[in-house]
């Protein structure tokens, strides 16, 4: 099939070599083409057990061009008569979409998106501010309201600025972050205990009494919860279900 | 706009991209760069605005291209040492500028060109050359040549600009590979003397200097380092000299080393889309083959007393390459036995460096899920030779405190594969502990996200997003959508585009949501038509059989079983 092995040559030679090949050669070779295109399946097979042709050669240059694509054997297979389906459905979706673009043509520029950062990154380090600065109240609240403006879902981040609020006696913004807490992660017993102190805060005692109670049903073995349940149960007038929950909490320091 | 607004827009943009629905791209972008502008969000600003100004160009809107590129001008001014998101934008430009466009001020652009190269040292990428006009063979004829002589047309074909009628895998080997970089006067000089070396029949000094630039030409001009491939195979059939086999630098290692990466590269690149499967097999069996020549290579040398220290780094180098290859192959048994010894070492952490052990525990591991064994503990590992402590760490604090260590150490790629080690151990699970995993492995990567290529980041979300997308979250889905386009995989896309379509049609109530279901997962299956044939393409097209047969029953696919399949490292 008129293949080359590589062979050491200088560029000089390559190119005479190149020239030398007679006409008599592209001759023959077109007609073992001829040959082949004839062939049954089977001969096909048993001419492709040979090992597949060489096709380069080495000159020490950067190559001009790549003469060693138009060889026998890439024009004894035409690219045209095999393409495979899908591929002409790519060519169908490329020129329908191109047919709604009217200007540049980025691809063959090679130039496509960039990846867009998300917003994530910078709610990640308003956190991660907001939690460096323990000792500075207003600093960290401002990083608290940055990032929970972006993640407003984040019930724990509710809560820690739930903590921060209550900190500096700020009641009522409190109440909404550890409401926002309660309401993105309702299995948060921490939640519903900070409702039930600020509901004693503001004098509802009854409210504190509920919200205890929801708190102790979220974490049953905590004895603060407990303590709290009973005190607020004491102060809206449920003196017996206090004494129930004091008998609770006794059972559970006897237990330890 | 909260975070996960912000992420639908960006999803919805590139999505009308994708359609060429231009102008509500448009408009999403302007949208979103408001939005980060009040953040004072740098390096996603540039992105944004960048990506803005392509759809600029291709809508042709003149006045929205001025504008876009006055403030990239000003944004280049602004920065000083440019993030490595900053820098490639800056190279991006300059590829996109390095000729006039039509309809777009020459000088502004020049101006901006000049500015974005500042911005990276002045390196402006030489503009690929036009094609040659000689017809490109077509995916069987390749498969039928030998795979470095397949690897030399695909990739002299890659080095030049893309042609209309060309397949568009190329596309894939081409940003696999990168522009070709001029021949640096040092490689020339070495070629030089190779080349007298060889012709005085020299071999002794021409071959280890033909491997010098062989290596040079991997990491610049990859259609170079095909035709030396073969010019070095050529001497070595032809018979080395005996000598060689002492010389201290080893040519013939390297030799084979180097061959192993760029075949590799190639393989990898073709396995993505839909055409040239046969060509991307050929390449991994070649792979197989020269990989398992390097170990037989360095088992005889060892046997011979002339074993090196480096030895054992460099067999779980050679290691991770050839196992992915039998991986590609499907021989995964023998992928796992030829990553053994490493993975032994890596779990008594007795390499050098814990990337190489975070390396190979990540291969073990995804080997090992796909076999479908129980992967838990190895992905455990990996995470845990990666990114020491961070499955157990609980809190935003203790996480940064992990990345500042990184940083510090600068390894910054061992913890991108931490990242989506913790991905692929979320995986292994469900439910809390599973969503926390992947919370865990978001959190960390935007915190690394400032230190790393911008390809880089988006394919490690990429991994991220499709494992969550995998447990059920249709809004990772569509963000492993929108990464999977932008990196260009297109395996990945369909894959993507299939979680968004079974999850949209699990969650479907109603017969209007049903059809709209029915739609995003035939868009899937359309998808799965342009990526390479494999386990995704099947997937795709059983989800699409099953859409139609009726309603969803459950939570589970098709013959209870989930539709979407397992795809390396996702």
């Amino acid at each position: 099939m008129g293949w080359r092995f590589w062979k050491r040559r200088s560029s000089t030679e390559v190119e005479a070599a190149e020239q030398e090949l007679s006409a008599d050669d592209r001759a023959q070779a077109e007609g073992e083409l001829e040959d082949f295109e004839e062939l049954s399946l089977e001969e096909i097979d048993a001419a492709l057990d040979v090992p597949a042709p060489r096709i380069s050669k080495f000159t020490f240059e950067r190559p001009p061009v790549p003469a060693e694509v138009d060889t026998e054997v890439v024009r004894s297979m035409p690219a045209t008569a095999e393409e495979p389906p899908h591929v002409r459905v790519e060519r169908v979706v490329r020129s329908k979409a191109a047919g709604r673009r009217s200007g540049t043509d980025l691809r063959s520029r090679g130039v496509g998106p960039v990846w867009v950062p998300g917003l994530l990154e910078c709610a990640t380090a308003y956190r991660l501010a907001a939690e460096a600065r323990a000792d500075d109240p207003a600093g960290a609240r401002e990083f608290w309201s940055a990032y929970l403006e972006l993640c407003p879902e984040d019930a724990d981040a509710w809560f820690s600025f739930g903590q921060l609020l209550l900190g500096e006696r700020r009641y009522e913004q409190a109440w909404t972050s550890f409401e926002a807490a309660h309401r993105h992660d309702p299995g948060n017993g921490l939640a519903a205990g900070a409702l039930g102190f600020l509901s004693q805060v503001r004098g509802d005692h009854v409210a504190a009494a509920t919200w205890y109670a929801t708190a102790v049903g979220l974490r049953p073995g905590c004895r603060d919860m407990l303590s709290s349940l009973a005190e607020a149960q004491d102060a809206a007038g449920r003196t017996s279900d206090a004494a129930r929950t004091r008998a609770e909490l006794e059972r559970l320091e006897a237990e330890d | 706009m909260n975070v996960a607004t912000c992420e639908a827009r960006k999803v919805q943009a590139m999505e009308a991209w994708r359609r060429g629905d231009l102008a509500l791209a448009s408009a999403a972008w302007g949208e979103l760069t408001a939005e980060y502008e009040r953040h004072h969000f740098v390096d996603g600003l540039l992105a944004l605005r960048f990506n803005h100004l392509l759809v600029a160009l291709e809508a042709g809107d003149r006045p929205r291209i001025d504008a876009l590129m006055a403030s990239l001008g000003s944004q280049f001014l602004q920065i000083g040492d440019p993030s490595p998101l900053a820098a490639d934008v800056a190279r991006r430009i300059c590829r996109l500028f390095a000729e006039p466009v039509a309809g777009v001020d020459h000088q502004a652009t020049a101006a901006l060109v000049a500015l974005a190269a500042d911005r990276i040292g002045g390196q402006v990428e030489v503009p690929r050359l036009a094609g040659s006009g000689a017809p490109f063979p077509s995916a069987t004829t390749l498969e039928g040549l030998e795979a470095p002589d397949a690897a030399l047309i695909i990739l002299r074909q890659a080095a030049r600009r893309p042609d209309a009628d060309e397949p568009v895998w190329l596309d894939a080997v081409r940003r696999a590979f990168g522009p070709t970089q001029p021949l640096s006067p040092e490689a020339s000089r070495v070629t030089e003397e190779a080349a007298q070396a060889i012709e005085a029949d020299d071999l002794l000094h021409g071959y280890p200097l033909l491997v010098d630039a062989f290596e040079w030409a991997l990491q610049n001009d990859a259609a170079l380092a095909a035709e030396w491939s073969l010019g070095l195979a050529g001497m070595e059939a032809e018979g080395l000299p005996e000598r060689l086999s002492f010389v201290p630098s080893l040519p013939e290692d390297r030799r084979l080393r180097t061959t192993l990466a760029l075949h590799h590269r190639l393989a990898a690149a073709l396995s993505t889309d839909a055409g040239a499967e046969g060509v991307a097999l050929a390449q991994w069996r070649h792979v197989a083959e020269v990989g398992q020549r390097w170990l037989d290579l360095t088992r005889e040398r060892s046997s011979r007393g002339g074993g090196r220290a480096e030895d054992v780094m460099r067999e779980a180098e050679v290691g991770l390459l050839l196992a992915e290859a039998l991986v590609a192959l499907h021989d995964l048994a023998t992928a796992e036995e030829v990553l053994s010894a490493s993975v032994a070492r890596a779990r008594r952490d007795a390499f050098d460096h814990r990337t190489v052990s975070s390396q190979i525990l990540r291969a073990q591991a995804d080997v090992m899920e796909r076999a479908g064994d129980d992967a838990e503990a190895t992905w455990a590992a990996a995470v845990e030779a990666a990114l020491p402590g961070v499955d157990a760490a609980s809190g935003i604090r203790r996480l940064a405190r992990v990345v500042d260590v990184v940083l510090t150490e600068g390894v910054v790629d061992r913890a991108r594969l931490g990242v989506e080690a913790l991905a692929g151990l979320a995986r292994t699970g469900a439910g809390e502990l599973a969503s926390a995993r992947l919370g865990r492995a978001r959190a960390l990567l935007a915190m690394l996200r400032p230190a790393l290529a911008p390809d880089e980041a988006a394919r490690t979300a990429m991994v991220v997003d499709l494992s969550a997308a995998r447990l059920g979250d249709r809004a990772a889905a569509e963000r492993a959508l929108e990464a999977a386009h932008v990196v260009g995989d297109r395996t990945a896309l369909a894959l993507a585009a299939l979680h968004r379509g079974w999850q949209a049609w699990l969650e479907a109530d109603g017969a209007g949501e049903r059809a709209a279901a029915i739609e995003l997962v035939g868009d899937a299956a359309a998808e799965a038509q342009r990526a390479a044939a494999g386990a995704v393409r099947r997937g795709a097209e059983a989800a699409a059989a099953a859409v139609h047969r009726g309603p969803p029953r459950g939570r589970s696919g098709p013959g209870g079983r989930a539709p979407a399949p397992r795809r390396r490292g996702h």
